[in-house]
């Protein structure tokens, strides 16, 4: 059984995803949800690291501001 | 040695109690979504990394002086924290105007970044420089949402009192960001890059 969607109801869905949510999508709408993914997906491959210069000056400061171990 | 415990709440308890390693684990879960957050903003990798380091030492001293509210979770926190950094930055360089080198690199930073020439790096840069182009070329209301949505993982809720709109205009303004990249990128011939789009 399908109902109709709205395109907000895609968006929300694409990052807020309800359960049983693309159960609901009819042919059209189960395509243009692909098509929205595939640009979600491309925009998770932008992420990008930093340094190893940087994490480690952070990381020295981590070690300098800890309080000592408990045993 | 000792096992990392799972969630954030329960890796900022272990560092607080002096486990170092906690941190690190926590850092390096964190570390992409932070620097990714403030290049969009700042587009400058140089700035982006010296941010990112005020940003996490920020976090640590807040942390140990025992001001961090368990009951937030720490990504959606430092994400802010960086958000904030980098509005500040503007608002300083506003103030301060900087000197550039002739490749773009601020002057204070130029003998930073010679350990980074390996091909899978450079691959990364060109890909995160034609991301950024694409997503200025995106309407401000878009891209601001867009930023928010999917880098800071603010939820639809959270931007729309942040930017003092209905939620189903925030949501409207991520559509017609979605689309119009995917516009762009079909325009580029990068729909087809298998490279772009990870299974």
């Amino acid at each position: 059984m399908t109902k109709n969607s709205t395109p907000n109801d895609l968006i929300k869905n694409l990052y807020e995803p309800e359960i049983g949510f693309q159960q609901t999508l009819n042919e059209d709408e189960k395509q243009e949800f692909a098509r929205l993914k595939q640009v979600q997906n491309w925009l998770n491959s932008a992420y990008t690291e930093p340094s190893e210069r940087s994490i480690e000056k952070i990381l020295e400061h981590a070690r300098k501001s800890k309080k000592p171990l408990a045993h | 040695m000792s096992k990392i415990p799972v969630n954030d709440a329960a890796l900022i308890s272990a560092y607080i109690q002096g486990d170092s390693k906690a941190f690190e684990t926590l850092l390096n879960r964190s570390k992409s979504k932070v620097y990714t957050t403030i290049y969009l903003i700042v587009k400058d990798r140089y700035i982006a990394e010296d941010l990112l380091q005020e940003t996490y030492i920020k976090a640590v001293d807040v942390i140990t002086n025992g001001k961090y509210n368990e009951e937030g979770k720490f990504l959606p926190w430092i994400v802010r924290i960086a958000h904030n950094m980098a509005i500040d930055h503007f608002r300083k360089e506003k103030r301060y105007p900087k000197i550039v080198l002739d490749d773009g690199s601020p002057l204070w930073n130029s003998f930073q970044f010679s350990e980074e020439s390996s091909e899978d790096k450079q691959l990364k840069e060109d890909l995160i420089v034609n991301i950024k182009d694409l997503i200025k070329k995106l309407p401000d209301e878009q891209r601001e949402v867009l930023v928010m949505r999917h880098y800071e993982e603010l939820s639809f809720q959270e931007i729309a009192d942040l930017t003092q709109v209905s939620i189903n205009t925030a949501l409207g303004r991520m559509r017609y960001a979605l689309i119009n990249l995917r516009k762009m990128l079909e325009k580029q011939d990068l729909a087809y890059d298998k490279k772009l789009y990870p299974k």
